[in-house]
């Protein structure tokens, strides 16, 4: 028989919710983030034809503070799969440890398994649909991409657990700004090679520069082909601000 | 500090309509967040077993977790007697799957569809808690108060009772099942913001499934 | 299955609980035409009933679904800040009675299931059978009622196979109640009248989510319940003959259905005999309203 359950103590309505440090009230389960501080803004996914890209910028904000300018937001995880992020950069770093511990217990293993972009899609649904259920979201969305039995593959994955596949995708921000670009781009050329979505990619990343502002000119890519995963240095893009002379009114 | 709310609404609709041979089920593919779409390309329509397929509406964390589940008790069951949990035992087992979650609920809006071992069509839905009801024909989620009136009249015969007799619909054929389960999109699609882009439309018989793809309005 | 065997069940029957109905009592219910009863309550898939679980994060949860902000942010006009909430999804609403007299126990109900404003459903079967002798009424949440009396459908199975002698209403009454108080204040919702026939007699009581457990000769239950009562408490007799009671329990229903926005659809009557229990007939309520004003109606 379940206990008699404690009617006095179910009003609790009125209480804050709270989040680490006081985390020893009574009945109030832990919750270390229940909103992010330093973060890091849009990432941009696009499928090409035998592989995916990964781009995002290098920032990490804190509130409205360009707090950190050179941080990495993705993670090449294997020769099959890479990882972007963007959200609460050190529940990223908790994930990161996370898949590195496991990625060890399977070397250990020894069994031929290794993470797949599908696998990793998955299992990160399962951590970030576990964490929310448990009231302790981790404040992150991801996207998860590469090449699955030679099949590009790219998943997106947002903190309550909701995940889906897409050809392309963009987190954040970029849902608004980056999104029917990319959605325009791959419409006009859905058999798109390597280097056209690197450009579209790096055009997506400008478009966020000039409107979003987290955003930097300092980006990194990722390249998961049938050759393997590559986690390219951070680069930086100039930006074309003839336009803005155009402007008017608002000076 | 703004309050964390474990739940989304991402929109989307599916239904289902049971026939004496058949049984026809159909979801949009779009996935959304707020004012935003996350993805054109999400079906929310999964396949069990030979004859029986889940489609669910909702915040699509539990959808997913809810289908993950479903699948793991219809491998055990394989695994344990050999063949593949009948329709109707599926339909009983998202009773206490639903209800599990009683106090933190799945805030989802299923239907199961199949075959029953007799090879007719059968349809059930739950509220998120897991009320379950058989129906001829079903539909729940983000249209499902924009399409329901529309069922109700073609295949309920729904009419005033004081001037025309009350009739019996006649049999409806898979082929007028799949023509009104397509206009009910086409329209659905027409006048919500949350269901669009493609309808995929499965229809189970003892022949097998086929599955068909029809585009819907994008915007 | 070997299990279903050895307890004597028939996996044949693919509804109802102690032995095969036939389809007209688990009725192939008007409109909708399917065996509305189902086959989940029957024993071949009573599996895997887990009891739900009151977990540490319950009360914020319980404060998340209960937060008005919803209306409240309806009531503003703001757009797009709707909380997902699935506790507005929930089914309720409800008129349903029960009498005790002298031929028997008399339920009926009506078939209406809403959530919100919306009618989720007019063929909803809010009598659950117990046994052949015993039945129950849903009125609340709709998913607790269902699923509580699948719990006690298996217990009562349980009582007479350990016990060799059929249950009675009282002592299942009670199993429901005593578990339902384990769960006090945790937001089920349930009003249920336990009716059937045993050693005893007839026997009717009501149980709540509270825990309550009350015996007595006649109740109704649901958001149309004072309706019915006004039917009922002027016309009820105990020496009402068989088909005084059976008109009795369908007009009190029925101008419940005709005043309760939530209550509706078909008017379901059964009667409990000292034999066990018959489903006298489906009415939609529809067809009553012309009859009641003899206005013929072609069905």
């Amino acid at each position: 028989m379940a206990k008699r359950y404690d009617i006095n103590s179910a009003l609790l309505r009125d209480l804050p919710l709270i989040n680490g440090s006081h985390s020893s009230a009574v009945g109030q389960p832990k919750a270390h983030t229940q909103s992010p501080s330093v973060s890091g803004t849009a990432v941009i996914g696009v499928a090409f034809k035998g592989g995916i890209v990964l781009a995002a910028d290098t920032v990490g904000s804190y509130g409205t503070l360009c707090k950190l300018r050179t941080i990495p937001r993705l993670l090449r995880v294997n020769k099959s799969t890479v990882l972007a992020m963007s959200g609460d950069y050190a529940d990223f770093q908790y994930i990161e440890q996370l898949i590195a511990k496991k990625t060890m217990q399977d070397f250990c293993s020894d069994d031929g398994y290794e993470w797949t972009p599908k696998s990793l899609h998955s299992w990160l649904t399962r951590i970030l649909y576990n964490a929310r259920s448990k009231f302790d979201p981790l404040w992150n969305s991801y996207v998860v991409g590469g090449l699955e039995d030679g099949v590009p593959y790219l998943g997106g994955l947002t903190m309550l657990g909701i995940s889906y596949t897409a050809p392309y995708m963009a987190t954040g921000f970029g849902r608004f700004i980056a999104q029917p670009f990319l959605a325009d781009q791959l419409e006009k050329n859905p058999e798109m090679d390597e280097a056209a979505a690197r450009e579209v990619a790096i055009h997506s990343l400008r478009l966020l520069y000039y409107r979003n502002r987290e955003s930097s000119n300092k980006y990194q890519l990722t390249v998961v082909t049938k050759d393997g995963s590559v986690l390219e240095p951070i680069k930086e893009f100039e930006g074309v601000w003839d336009t803005a002379l155009m402007i008017r009114g608002y000076d | 500090m703004g309050h964390f709310d474990p739940y989304d609404d991402n929109g989307g609709t599916v239904a289902a309509i049971a026939g004496q041979d058949y049984v026809l089920i159909a979801s949009d593919s779009r996935l959304s967040t707020g004012s935003t779409i996350l993805s054109r390309f999400t079906p929310k329509i999964y396949p069990l077993s030979k004859v029986t397929v889940f489609a669910c509406a909702g915040f699509h964390g539990d959808v997913l977790t809810l289908v993950k589940q479903l699948e793991i008790r219809m491998k055990l069951y394989v695994h344990e007697h050999g063949e593949e949990m009948s329709t109707k035992a599926m339909m009983a087992l998202l009773l206490p799957t639903l209800y599990g979650r009683r106090f933190f609920p799945y805030y989802v809006r299923p239907i199961v569809a199949g075959l029953d071992r007799e090879g007719r069509g059968l349809v059930a839905s739950y509220d998120p808690i897991g009320t379950p009801e058989f129906f001829d024909y079903v539909i729940q989620g983000s249209a499902e108060n924009l399409v329901h009136p529309f069922l109700n009249n073609q295949i309920g015969a729904k009419k005033t009772l004081s001037d025309v007799p009350i009739q019996a619909p006649p049999e409806l054929t898979l082929e007028k099942a799949v023509k009104l389960l397509k206009d009910s999109f086409l329209a659905a699609a027409e006048r919500d913001v949350y269901t669009g882009d493609t309808v995929t439309l499965m229809a189970i018989t003892a022949k097998g499934t086929e599955t068909t793809e029809y585009q819907l309005r994008r915007d | 299955m070997a299990l279903s065997n050895i307890c004597g069940a028939d996996p044949a029957w693919e509804c109802g609980s102690f032995e095969a109905p036939t389809p007209e009592l688990f009725g192939v219910d008007y409109i909708q035409g399917k065996t509305a009863i189902s086959a989940l309550n029957c024993g071949e898939y009573n599996v895997g009933l887990s009891l739900p679980t009151l977990d540490a994060h319950q009360k914020i949860v319980q404060s998340l679904l209960e937060a008005p902000s919803t209306d409240l942010q309806l009531q503003q006009g703001a757009e797009h800040t709707k909380t997902a909430n699935p506790r507005n999804l929930f089914l309720h609403g409800t008129t349903t009675l029960s009498f005790k007299f002298q031929g028997g126990v008399m339920v009926a109900v009506d078939s209406r299931a809403s959530s919100g404003q919306q009618i989720s459903s007019q063929t909803v079967n809010k009598v659950i059978p117990i046994s052949k002798y015993l039945l129950g009424t849903m009125a609340g949440g709709a998913a607790d009622c269902t699923y509580w009396m699948r719990v006690l459908n298996r217990q009562c199975r349980m009582y007479e196979l350990r016990n060799r002698e059929r249950i009675t209403v009282s002592a299942a009454s009670k199993l429901l109640s005593n578990m339902l108080y384990g769960y006090k204040g945790s937001g089920i919702s349930i009003g249920s009248m336990i009716a059937g026939y045993d050693k005893r007699g007839p026997g009717l009581y009501v149980i709540d989510n509270d825990g309550m457990r009350v015996a007595g000769n006649c109740f109704s239950i649901g958001s149309g319940s004072p309706y019915a009562f006004g039917v009922l408490d002027t016309e009820y007799r105990w020496d009402l003959t068989d088909k005084e009671a059976y008109e009795l329990a369908r007009r009190a229903i029925y101008h419940a259905t005709m005043r309760d926005p939530y209550s509706g659809g078909n008017v379901s009557v059964y009667h409990i005999k000292e034999t066990g229990w018959v489903k006298i007939e489906t009415q939609d309520v529809s067809d009553l309203f012309y009859k009641d004003r003899g206005i013929p109606v072609t069905a």
